[in-house]
């Protein structure tokens, strides 16, 4: 099984592992690193795992570990500045209940705030139509995040 | 605290990313397990090799029957029936396979990749068997599902109220159709989960098992029985659950597979469920076909409905006939239905087992009943809404009796509702008044829009009991427990605001610890809306057990008589002398206390904790009224939710947040099912669609923000005067979204099919825009 | 299990090629490849990731619209978006999938796996795009016409890979592309791309390209010679439309029966068709 030795940077901090070859990234910071990645599909589909690649969210399945080479990974446990807004928002607004989708979102709607951007309602849809929830219809999810955009 | 919106204690761990997940939890010295499945629907096992696999570096061992067979036992079977002929696999095949997907080896090694390899070299030769994969053809008997059974009937049962064949011969009016209801899978966010430790030394239950499973009490049970160990030796945890909604309920083989993995290899064993194997053997829901008959008066007033029920059981009868006969005593819902007439057969077919799936039953008998009456309003030329006004159970009606029995011989009975006043509330949210100048406005602008209506009924809160355990501990603060585990519905929250209402304390002082048997003896779970009621009232009974301790340990400790004092805000208080207070907190250290002083007067035992089980027999019945207008592409077929709105009646509300964030993930979950989810197999019984490119999930741009309003009738049934609400929002999108269509379309009853895919929609728009077209001509010619 | 390798040049990446041929897949953007591997479909011994191959990451406009393999979806959306340059393309960008795809997703990955029902093979399709592909004799281009067969496949061989994709001047064009898909985020079921030379109603010519889950990505022969020299009415539409059915060839895929796929083919490419000539916008006339 062959390996490759990965320098990125995982929320702010400079680490450097080996991992073989064909593991995707989010199975690295779900396992490796333990952090929030939910794994729910591995193929794209829900966006459960998306984090931010330097600074852009991507789906953290559809990328090998060695592709982050170089590169700077933000997880929730690394959104600093906007967690605490996102989570006031996301929790007034009853917008998760199981939580498993909660981690992918949380980056999606940390994406999509980025720069100071206030989206519509309907850019927001727009925005988070990559992932899915099962539980709650996105009716409290879109509400945080409008609210998330106003307080911000 | 009760009735208030607060936010969720759940929610500082699961908005952290600290949730946690079966299948994101790591234990050290933890290995993997991995299942190769069975990709036939139906075969003859004739030889399985695992030679090559055993010998892969990092393999540590691949089962299969043959390896387990002296301890293998079929899964029992949990809901017997009289009518039912049940089915019930083993954990791994032996030599018939029934379904696709079912277990033919398992494979435990260090890391997952490796179990991945090493199932890619086992070697099965099967002998692929005739398929059966429709109930009707299942009916012909030819081929079996089951060889020794004589033909593929699961189960066949029925019952009357009143005399239909009378009713009908003497209706104005009488209509016959059929109606189907696609087969689908749940798919929660979080797949099945199961780690497994086994410590032969542990003092306590040497067997862990953490699952997903939203009934941890009854995992335990069978588990004992399938490993051999005793109940008490095992512990099941079920921490947080990425949603459940059903599925999560029933016993699997990977339960007890990766238990007897975990007690034979000494190793802590995990296994997660891929996405594909969530399509192909987490079981499934819905599949039915209804052939109805409703007569009804010429003002449109039903007289009597006869249902033929075939509903397509799968290859076992994992929970008996629990759904299908929910939908037989279903059908009639909100209405009067003077003379009722149903029958059901459950017919075996090569396909995963069918069981409760959010609705369980009650979508399918809604879809029947509203397209019946929409039909009949068509036919008698009575505005849709008008016939089901003329037909609804009214207020003075209450407590209803339908004449009707549940499975377990209960009568079905109708606590409480305002049905009516649901039905104009919603009305009134969806803007029905304006519709027919917005349909003609829109229209002018060539868009074809359409507002349909539905009523329903959820019959919530089975029993027969769940438990609550309240304890104070000697800080003042309040642990509770209950026999449930939680997929993300809020019970941490919602029972904690039963007790801190009953225990007149701050929310902050009391912590729910659900999901555990290790923190309550006995439980059943979460299904049928049965949360808020059951282990609610349980939790209040405990809470009201503890109250009445804490007065009279209270008063043996301030020397007083137990008739001397009171208790509120939290404080036992001597009625005469109002300054002697105790709280809690000094209550529970004097009868915990470690220092031995405390005497223990007559009638009281040390601690201060209750258990107490809730028992109930009396489902409690929610309803509600839901409206949508769509727009529909005359050709594409495209359905867009325009905007749609409910009105629901839960009885008593805890949480208003928590009861509409159900509501709204139901409905999603309705929409799901009524425009895109249906599970599709190839003529050989494969699942054609078997992920979420390819079974579509609505997103947040197909559901927009649903308009909710609440109309309150408490339940006479319960002393919380609760209703569920878990399911509701699941039963009546279908029928709303069929009538909303067809009303944009300008087309009668037309659409008997769930879900209504575009194909579907755009069938139908060509036909109406033929007839159109017909009609047209004729006029010109005329 | 999979080898994994990262050339940094476009020679090193032939060279792996030609040893491996169709036991080697080229990683770009991934977002097709990974949920391959992942499912099973397909199972590659080797990777070969051209993310560091710089001489493959570009865009440059100069009249002709030039990408390189590395060229993300998402910058050159962006990169569109600010010039308001090539419309078709412009509008094909943001259809695809969401925006976290896109961020990974290349241009030429998508065009190269051509998954059916895919819009970018579509678009490339109606611009008359040239494909360019590197082999170890070196470079060669194909109109996209001849690199997407009829069969659904690719005309690339085991051991070439499409290093870049040029889309020839179209902003002389009016265009619009029309999709159904179930749900917002599903592949669509089916649509069209189609890009007119047209003025005032009145068609000199144009291309349609019609593509669908249940069909390789096509142009529309003969529905195109229909409109040489109209002028747009609704019987041209629908003309135009039944040609449509009879040429597309689909086959039933779960969900989507082939007789939709087909009749809904039709009524979209008329749909883009008349959004097309009927555009108001005036068009940008200048070359860069």
């Amino acid at each position: 099984m062959q390996t490759r030795t990965v320098e990125m940077t995982v929320n702010g901090k400079t680490c450097s592992c080996s991992v073989p070859v064909t593991q995707p990234l989010a199975v690295v910071l779900r396992d490796r690193f333990r952090l929030s990645t939910s794994i729910s599909c591995g193929e794209g589909n829900c966006g459960s795992c998306s984090v931010l690649l330097d600074g852009q969210p991507v789906r953290s399945c559809l990328m090998l570990a060695v592709q982050a080479s170089g590169r700077a990974v933000t997880t929730v446990e690394g959104l600093d500045l906007q967690l605490p807004r996102l989570q006031k928002a996301f929790c007034q607004n009853h917008a998760v209940q199981c939580g498993f989708c909660a981690p992918g979102f949380t980056i999606a709607a940390a994406a999509l705030l980025q720069n100071g951007f206030r989206p519509s309602e309907a850019e927001i849809r727009e925005g988070i139509k990559g992932h899915l929830c099962r539980c709650s219809g996105y009716a409290g999810l879109v509400a945080a995040i409008l609210q998330a955009a106003a307080d911000g | 605290m009760l009735g208030k919106a607060i936010h969720r204690s759940e929610d500082a761990r699961l908005l952290s990313g600290k949730g946690r997940f079966v299948s994101n939890l790591q234990f050290p010295d933890m290995i993997h397990a991995a299942i190769l499945r069975s990709p036939h629907a139906a075969a003859r096992i004739l030889e399985i090799r695992t030679g090559q696999a055993r010998n892969l570096p990092g393999v540590i061992a691949v089962w299969t029957f043959a390896d387990l067979k002296d301890v293998l036992k079929p899964i029992p079977q949990i809901a017997p029936h009289p009518s039912l002929r049940p089915r019930t696999p083993y954990p791994l095949v032996d030599k018939i396979v029934h379904h696709e997907g079912e277990p033919v080896a398992i494979v435990a090694a260090e890391t997952y990749a490796v179990c991945r390899d090493a199932l890619r070299e086992i070697e099965v030769r099967y002998e692929p068997l005739p398929v059966v994969l429709d109930a009707e053809a299942g009916l012909s008997g030819s081929p079996r599902v089951h060889d020794d059974l004589a033909d593929n009937c699961a189960a066949h049962f029925g019952q009357e109220a009143g005399n239909v064949d009378a009713a009908l011969a003497d209706c104005d009016c009488v209509i016959t159709e059929r109606f189907s209801i696609g087969r689908v899978s749940a798919q929660a966010m979080e797949t099945r989960a199961v780690i497994a430790r086994f410590e032969p030394d542990a003092s306590t239950s040497r067997l862990t098992v953490w699952c997903n499973t939203q009934s941890p009490h009854i995992l335990r049970s069978l588990l004992a029985q399938q490993v051999g160990l005793p109940r008490f030796d095992i512990r099941v945890i079920a921490p947080d659950i990425g949603g459940g909604f059903g599925v999560k309920n029933r016993y699997y083989p990977e339960n007890t597979l990766i238990p007897l993995l975990a007690i034979r290899l000494g190793r802590t064993v995990k296994w997660v469920e891929s996405r594909r194997e969530s399509f192909l053997c987490t079981y499934h829901g819905r599949e039915q076909v209804h052939q109805v008959t409703l007569g009804l008066d010429k003002t449109g007033r039903i007289r009597g409905l006869r249902d033929r029920i075939l509903y397509d059981q799968g290859a076992y009868t994992t929970l008996g006939i629990v759904v299908p006969h929910i939908t037989t005593i279903s059908v009639p819902g909100p209405y009067r239905v003077p003379n009722y007439q149903v029958e059901c057969t459950a017919v075996y077919t090569h396909k995963a087992p069918s069981v409760p799936y959010r609705g369980a039953g009650k979508p399918q008998a809604c879809f029947v009943m509203e397209r019946m009456l929409d039909a009949a309003a068509a036919r008698l030329g009575i505005d849709p809404v008008e016939i089901r006004r003329r037909n609804l159970l009214q207020p003075e009606d209450f407590p209803y009796n339908t004449r009707l029995q549940d499975a377990d011989a209960t009568q079905v009975l109708y606590d409480s509702g305002d049905y009516p006043k649901c039905l104009e509330k919603v009305l009134d949210l969806i803007g029905h008044n304006s519709f027919e100048r917005e349909k003609r406005d829109a229209a002018l602008a060539g868009r074809k829009l359409g507002l349909g209506v539905a009523c329903f009924i959820e019959m919530t809160g089975r029993g027969p009991y769940e438990s609550g355990l309240v304890r104070v501990e000697p800080n003042g603060h309040i642990v509770v427990s209950a026999g449930i585990s939680s997929q993300g519905q809020g019970q941490e929250t919602t029972l904690a605001q039963i007790c801190a209402h009953c225990l007149e304390v701050e929310l902050g002082s009391v912590h729910v610890r659900l999901g555990d048997t290790a923190a309550i003896p006995l439980g059943i779970g979460v299904y049928a809306g049965r949360s808020a009621i059951m282990a609610g009232n349980a939790v209040a009974l405990a809470c009201a057990a503890v109250r009445e301790k804490l007065m009279k340990a209270g008063a043996a400790i301030l020397g007083v008589a137990p008739e001397a004092v009171e208790y509120t805000g939290g404080k036992v208080r001597e009625l005469a002398d109002p300054h002697r207070t105790l709280t809690l907190g000094e209550v529970a250290m004097r009868l915990y206390s470690p220092a031995l002083v405390f005497p223990f007067p007559a009638g009281i035992d040390p601690g201060l904790e209750a258990l107490r089980y809730y028992k109930s027999s009396r489902p409690a019945y929610s309803n509600g009224a839901y409206a949508v207008v769509v727009e529909v592409d005359p050709e594409t077929g495209h359905v867009k939710i325009v905007r749609h709105a409910l009105v629901h009646d839960c009885g008593n509300m805890i949480n208003p947040a928590v009861v509409e964030t159900q509501m709204t993930g139901g409905i999603a979950q309705g929409i799901g099912a009524s425009l895109f989810e249906e599970l599709q197999y190839g003529p050989d019984g494969r699942l054609l669609n078997a992920s979420l490119d390819s079974y579509l999930l609505p997103r947040a741009t197909e559901i927009p923000t649903l308009r909710q309003a609440h109309v309150v009738t408490p339940s006479p049934f319960n002393p919380l005067g609760l209703k569920g609400v878990g399911e509701g929002g699941t039963i009546p999108v279908a029928p709303a979204l069929a009538a909303a269509i067809e009303n944009a379309l300008g087309t009668g009853m037309k659409l008997t099919h769930v879900p209504m895919t575009p194909p579907r929609v755009l069938a139908l728009s060509l036909a109406a825009r033929e007839q159109s077209d017909r009609t047209e001509e004729a006029l010109i010619r005329s | 299990m999979f080898t994994y390798a990262a050339p940094t040049s476009v020679e090193q990446v032939v060279d792996a090629l030609s040893e491996w041929g169709s036991r080697a897949r080229i990683l770009a953007g991934g977002q097709t490849l990974i949920p391959l591997i992942h499912s099973g479909r397909l199972n590659p011994d080797h990777l070969i990731d051209i993310n560091g191959v710089r001489s493959l990451d570009f865009i440059h406009q100069n009249g002709d619209l030039s990408l390189g393999a590395c060229c993300r979806q998402h910058d050159l959306e962006a990169f569109l978006h600010t010039r308001k340059r090539c419309a078709l393309i412009a509008e094909a960008l943001p259809l695809i999938a969401d925006r976290e795809i896109r961020n990974r997703g290349t241009v030429c990955g998508s065009l190269a796996a051509a998954l059916p029902g895919a819009v970018l093979p579509a678009v490339a399709l109606a611009c008359n795009a040239k494909m360019r592909i590197q082999n170890k004799d070196g470079a060669r281009e194909l109109c996209a016409t001849d690199f997407y067969r009829d069969n659904g496949s690719v005309a690339l061989a085991p051991d070439e890979f499409l290093t870049g994709v040029v889309f020839p001047e179209c902003d002389l064009y009016r265009s619009a592309i029309e999709e159904v898909r179930y749900t917002q985020l599903s592949f669509p079921a089916c649509g069209a791309a189609v890009l007119v030379d047209s003025h005032d109603g009145l068609c000199s010519s144009v291309r349609i390209a019609v593509f669908g889950q249940g069909f390789p990505a096509r142009r529309m022969g003969q529905a195109e010679l229909l409109v040489k020299g109209e002028r747009l009415t609704p019987q041209l539409l629908d003309e135009v439309a039944v040609r449509i059915r009879k040429q597309v060839r689909a086959h039933s895929v779960p969900g989507i029966p082939e007789e939709y796929a087909r009749h809904v083919a039709g009524s979209l490419a008329a749909r883009a068709f008349k959004r097309a000539v009927e555009l108001s916008q005036p068009l940008t006339t200048q070359v860069n």
